[in-house]
């Protein structure tokens, strides 16, 4: 065993024990198969052992640990890509045809007059805050307030304006990303691969 | 050497090697650590994948010394695949082998 001030040096050190190439293996592996394959490499060393190899030795023939934990990975990852049968695309074709004649299509409807409205009462807004100084001035129109109140009046409308529009915007980016994700969820539904709609989150983080 | 085309033939090697009787992950990776020069630890994952593509079974068997090693034996599929990989390998090997030994672009 390597003691703890020569294994603190330097973590690009070259691994010599087992409890070294486990630590290291361990947090690469897939979380959901990482027990399984800790077993595999527990067997690989007591039988190595039994045959009179040392740690060291059956460390340096197994090579890096990164690349054992890349092929397992990899292997996850080709697993994900799921292959649809014919029969399956078809009638998942008509199925969400129906559903989105009946469902979606209305969804999509009133999502988009609501977004249209909300846009009007943006821009009116807006207008109202532009043709309060316009009137004032350029026709020289008068009302009851006095000119302060006008001031304030169209500087606070011209803030709720802005604020409402870069609110309209963030909206509408989630409006975009959720018709993207619909329509990759259509694609994959009838097309023959399946492709992930959202990445894998990296489970390699626990410890 | 194209990844694809390793994991190809690390799974033909291993297939071949389960004809001739089950065996466990440490002979397997013995061999073909000397046969094929790659890395004993790198067997592993491809014994899982022909796992998960049901192409051999695994089952436990006590040892005189120490504990139970998992055995791996070559299921109906698993016969059937070797032999579409074999019969794709035979036709590459000849066809590399073909090229190798041009000579003046015969071949052309």
């Amino acid at each position: 065993m390597i003691n703890e001030n020569t294994k603190a040096k330097s973590r690009e050190e070259t691994i010599t024990t087992k409890k070294e190439f486990f630590k290291k293996l361990k947090p690469l592996l897939p979380f959901k198969v990482r027990k399984e394959i800790l077993a595999d490499f527990e067997e690989h060393f007591s039988v190595g052992e039994e045959n009179g190899k040392s740690e060291e030795e059956i460390v340096k023939e197994l090579g890096s640990a990164e690349e054992i934990a890349k092929e397992y990975n990899s292997d996850l990852n080709g697993e994900r890509i799921q292959i649809n049968t014919m029969s399956s695309r078809i009638w998942s074709g008509v199925g969400i045809f129906f559903f989105d004649i009946f469902i979606g299509l209305p969804i999509l409807c009133a999502i988009f007059s609501l977004w249209l409205s909300l846009w009007s009462v943006v821009i009116s807004i807006a207008v109202t805050a532009i043709a309060i100084p316009v009137t004032k001035i350029v026709f020289s129109a008068e009302n009851i307030f006095p000119w302060f109140v006008n001031i304030t009046a169209a500087i606070s409308l011209l803030g709720l304006a802005g604020a409402l529009t870069i609110l309209m915007i963030y909206l509408s980016g989630y409006f975009f990303t959720g018709m993207k994700w619909v329509i990759r969820f259509h694609g994959n539904l009838i097309s023959r691969r399946v492709k992930p709609l959202v990445e894998r989150e990296d489970e390699r983080g626990d410890r | 050497m194209d990844i694809q085309f390793k994991k190809g033939v690390l799974e033909l090697c291993v297939l071949t090697m389960l004809m001739t009787g089950d065996k466990y992950g440490y002979e397997i990776a013995g061999v073909l650590s000397k046969k094929v020069h790659i890395s004993d630890g790198a067997i592993y994952p491809v014994l899982r994948r022909l796992k998960e593509k049901k192409l051999v079974n695994i089952y436990l068997k006590e040892s005189q010394e120490g504990p139970a090693r998992k055995y791996f034996t070559l299921t109906e599929l698993g016969e059937s695949e070797r032999e579409s990989l074999f019969n794709d390998w035979k036709i590459i090997q000849q066809g590399i082998s073909d090229i190798m030994e041009m000579k003046g672009g015969e071949l052309l």
